[in-house]
């Protein structure tokens, strides 16, 4: 019935805990106000000090309550609870010793009231720690700062990675299970912060489940109270993780479903629990580390850029962060080879080259091919034949060219055959796609996308209802 | 130089005039209160941190051309969008969102359970459920469920990644179109196209980065703002073409006036202008003279863009365009067009979807399945030609309405209606994305067996619009723009990114 009294007293710590902070520091300021006859503040000290020493009492005994019923780990509020009853215990001994010496100008009660000062702001502080999380007053502080200090202690984990080759091998606890609730519930189920006395850190603390007892189900992952507090609607206060934090995503808590319905081993892998790959597939990182080659390049100087942009090409970096760069003729269409070559400065920044609709031609393909990280080119609308396409096998990192509506001819696209990188071709269009049958694009190392798509009438087209 | 001078001269004589002893007394009074209130509305400004007034002011770039490109944040997948916004909002029961479960309750009363506590547009009391008009049939590899509304649409099915839960909380068209555009149902945000214009530029400086082209004949119920620029410099808002006869009025030179002397006359003006911002700083004066700038140069390349009449007639057949009428089919070839020639986001709006069944028109077996048959054919071809292309592969095709509509067939008045109907519904309807970026075939989140709510991948406007930010390299929540003394945010303090649909 009165079940919530003691919650709700431990709730008011916080509240409390500032009437010893004022108590104190006001016996103290009379204590050491400068005047000369201070045995005329002796009785507002006594005062002052016996109700700094109720309160901190009150405050002691609040914050103990606190601890048992949030769920706190000793380890984490040790500090703040010793030095709360320290700084009690010696505002008791400074009253009784003012109170025996009737004076306030003593070396005993100087150095009473000197350690209570100290273990006040201490508890205090940490106690603010223990609220506002230990990096509060630090982390506004400058990054550098914070880094001279050592002061970044945040724990990070990354999303769930599988490797798309080997992912079978993978165990399903280690490697899958941990990772999802690392990223979504470890920041408040660990060693320091244990929520619901619930830590979700390893095997055995998953085993033990917290205040309300196990939390999984073996077989019955519908039962278990993992996943059952997952999928309860958003707004529901028990949802977890709470509504403010990041969310799983679906296919996580499918993951953690079948983990428990595999039987919630901690030994097997993903493909002795015969996990089917479509709920892990969006898991998969793949080899290559990612679309645009990783470069150490310094950024294009101002005023090589400013010349080119001023010739009429279009440059622009990849990303604010990135120093490669798109070159376009989007704004140029009178662009020709030789202004192509004027890139020369920039060679190593082109990751996307797009000519089309300029009026370059097979001459400039030896250039193109001096492009080491070009990733993708274009070359729609232009009178490339590919006469020269072996050239672009340096590029090793072209994974796509656009030649829609060129030249471009089927004996030239051959030559790119087993090009390192290429992926697909776009040639729409081309006297190529005129002439080029399918079996034959089934036999190259890459895709040939040549349209000509329709959608034949249909006899619901003219009907009116 | 001379003529520039009489202007200058002109200007000055008229600024002169305006200085009378009545604006002495005005400007005391009025100017020593704004004197008082300046400290306060610190802030208030829209360039914030930029001096308002002074000659070493630094223009950069973007300055002298608000259009000027950015890079994006991140790397990004698409460079540019296409929205096709079906106004009225299509009924997604008939469409993608197949419930076998309503076939089997069709004309019984819906559940109390449902209604409680509930609004609607338009029904009252206890409506009858309505099962889907339409039959449905699983398609192409993914699997997806298209109805045989969408017979041409049904074929491409598994270029797209549907959203089957998406819900809103503004059942009339005007607010929930807002919301859906511009992240706030109320007027005065800047719309996706907007914020997107404004963060990257457009790429090709003779066309605007944001065209607006609507048909269904009606533009949409809230107005323009779904393409204004709101609090974003006014050069970012939607540049709206005409859907029928010229797109752009007024392109051709009048007669007797020859393009250079066209020229020297803009850039006399916009000397004039400039002088003008240098003395005032307002932004709004650079968005005055480069719309002046993009005017001419937009001489050249518009009439050629938007001209479908030199598309091959195998592209007018795909499309099945109708040629000088004002059609969906046209305005999405010509965002087929404009994509092409670099245009940063097309927005098209179709009106004529609010099937609420009270005439033959809004019947949902009847007029609804004739817009679908408008639209059907058009877009299949839309995602097929910008396949064939290859510009599927940078950009980003977006499907939806303001909202849903509901499972229950709508008693206007709590009176039975002689046509088959469905309300605006806000709960759950459906979405769908392809191009850049999106995980094709795939589909994400689930309705209820009535298709009420959502119960699974439930997905606000707010994350839709997360979403088209991230694929096109922002970051949602850093993407701000100071007003009002505060950063505003498209998606406000809201909104996740749908990894579930991201390729």
């Amino acid at each position: 019935m009165l079940h919530f009294i003691f919650p709700l007293i431990g709730r008011f710590h916080p509240l409390i805990v500032h009437l010893p902070i004022g108590f104190i520091l006001i016996s103290l300021i009379f204590m050491y106000f400068p005047r000369k006859d201070k045995s005329i503040f002796l009785p507002t000290v006594k005062f002052a000090l016996l109700l700094s020493t109720v309160s901190a009492f009150f405050a002691c005994i609040t914050g103990i309550i606190l601890y048992n019923q949030e769920g706190f780990a000793f380890d984490t509020v040790r500090n703040h609870l010793v030095l709360g009853i320290t700084t009690a215990l010696i505002c008791l001994s400074l009253y009784f010793l003012i109170k025996k010496k009737q004076t306030t100008s003593d070396p005993k009660i100087h150095m009473a009231s000197g350690i209570l000062f100290l273990t006040l702001t201490l508890t205090g502080h940490l106690g603010g720690n223990l609220t506002h999380g230990e990096t509060y007053l630090t982390e506004v502080l400058p990054e550098g700062i914070q880094e001279t200090f050592g002061w970044k202690i945040e724990e990070q984990f990354g999303p769930l990675s599988l490797d798309e080759e080997k992912w079978q091998e993978a165990l399903f606890f280690e490697e899958v299970v941990q990772p999802i609730l690392n990223q979504n519930c470890r920041s408040c189920h660990n060693e320091k912060n244990r929520k619901g006395d619930l830590m979700l850190t390893s095997k055995e603390t998953l085993l033990k489940g917290g205040k309300n007892g196990e939390i999984l189900s073996i077989g019955k992952p519908m039962e278990s109270h993992l996943i059952e507090r997952m999928l309860l609607p958003l707004d529901h206060e028990d949802h977890m993780p709470p509504k403010e934090k990041r969310q799983p995503i679906k296919s996580e808590v499918e993951l953690l479903k079948a983990w428990l319905l595999a039987g919630a081993s901690f030994e097997e892998t993903l493909g002795q629990s015969e996990v089917p790959v479509a709920l892990v597939s969006s898991f998969f990182v793949r080899n290559e580390t990612s679309f645009y080659p990783e470069v150490q390049l310094e950024p294009i100087e101002e005023n090589i850029l400013k010349d080119l942009k001023s010739k009429g090409f279009f440059i622009e970096k990849l990303s604010e962060e990135s120093p490669l760069v798109k070159v376009s003729s989007i704004n140029f269409p009178d662009c020709e080879n030789q202004d192509v070559a004027s890139l020369e400065p920039i060679i190593e920044y082109i990751t996307i080259l797009d000519l089309s609709h300029s009026k370059v031609n097979d001459d400039l393909i030896p250039f193109v091919g001096k492009m080491e990280n070009l990733t993708l080119l274009k070359l729609n609308e232009t009178d490339i034949q590919g006469q020269n396409f072996e050239i672009l096998k340096n590029n090793i990192h072209l994974a796509t060219i656009h030649l829609t509506k060129s030249q471009v001819k089927k004996e030239n696209l051959l030559k790119l055959n087993s090009h390192p990188r290429l992926q697909k071709v776009f040639a729409y269009d081309t006297p190529l796609a005129k002439e080029m049958t399918n079996e034959k694009i089934n036999g190259l190392s890459f895709k040939v996308e040549m349209g000509n798509f329709e959608l034949p009438s249909l006899p619901t087209d003219k009907v009116k209802y | 130089m001379k003529r520039l001078e009489n202007l200058l001269t002109e200007l000055h004589r008229n600024q002169l005039e305006k200085q009378t002893r009545r604006h002495f007394l005005m400007d005391c009074v009025s100017k020593m209160g704004g004197l008082a209130l300046a400290p306060l509305l610190l802030g208030c400004e829209t360039n914030s941190g930029k001096p308002a007034n002074s000659q070493q002011l630094q223009l950069s770039a973007r300055d002298l051309n608000p259009l000027s490109p950015l890079p994006p944040p991140y790397f990004a997948k698409a460079k540019s969008v296409i929205y096709l916004h079906m106004a009225g909002s299509p009924s997604q029961l008939e469409l993608f969102d197949f419930k076998p479960e309503l076939v089997k309750y069709n004309n019984q009363p819906c559940p109390e359970s449902l209604l409680e506590g509930r609004k609607f547009a338009f029904i009252r009391g206890v409506p009858n459920l309505l099962g889907p008009q339409s039959n449905f049939a699983q398609h192409g590899e993914s699997g997806a469920w298209v109805s045989d509304y969408l017979p041409h649409f049904s074929k491409v099915v598994d270029e797209v990644a549907f959203l089957k839960a998406v819900h809103t909380d503004q059942f009339n068209h005007g607010p929930a179109q807002l919301f859906m555009q511009t992240g706030s149902p109320r007027l005065g945000r800047p719309s996706l196209g907007s914020w997107v214009t404004y963060g990257l530029g457009t790429e090709n400086q003779n066309l605007p980065g944001f065209v607006v082209l609507t048909s269904g004949g009606k533009t949409p119920d809230a107005g323009k703002s779904v393409w204004g620029s709101g609090f974003l410099p006014s050069v970012y808002q939607g540049v709206q073409c005409r859907s029928k006869g010229d797109p752009v009025l007024y392109l051709e030179d009048p007669k007797g006036i020859n393009r250079d002397l066209k020229q020297t006359l803009i850039s006399s003006i916009n000397e004039v202008n400039k002088a003008e911002f240098e003395a005032f700083g307002d932004p709004e004066t650079l968005a005055r003279i480069n719309q002046y700038e993009m005017a001419y140069r937009m001489q050249i390349e518009v009439p050629e863009v938007m001209n479908i009449n030199d598309e091959p007639e195998y592209i007018h057949e795909l499309y099945g365009t109708k040629p000088g009428e004002e059609a969906f089919a046209n305005n999405c070839l010509l965002a087929r067009k404009l994509v092409e020639k670099g245009v940063r986001f097309v927005q098209l709006y179709d009106w004529g979807w609010d099937s609420h069944g009270t005439d033959h028109d809004t019947a949902i077996d009847l007029g609804f399945r004739n817009k679908c048959n408008e639209i059907d054919r058009p877009i299949a071809a839309l995602l097929l030609d910008l396949k064939q292309r290859g510009l599927l592969e940078d950009t980003l095709v977006v499907w939806g309405g303001e909202f849903g509509r509901t499972p229950m067939q709508e008693n206007r008045e709590g009176k039975t209606q002689g046509f088959k109907g469905r309300d605006h519904h806000v709960d759950a309807f459906t979405m769908w994305m392809a191009g850049a970026g999106i995980k094709s075939g795939a589909s994400y989140g689930q309705t209820d067996d009535f298709g009420f709510s959502g119960v699974e991948g439930k997905v606000s406007v707010h994350d839709v619009q997360a979403t088209i930010l991230q694929v096109l390299g922002f970051d949602h929540e850093k993407f701000t723009y100071n007003f009002q003394g505060r950063p505003f945010r498209l998606t406000d303090v809201e909104g996740e990114i749908i990894r579930d649909i991201l390729a």
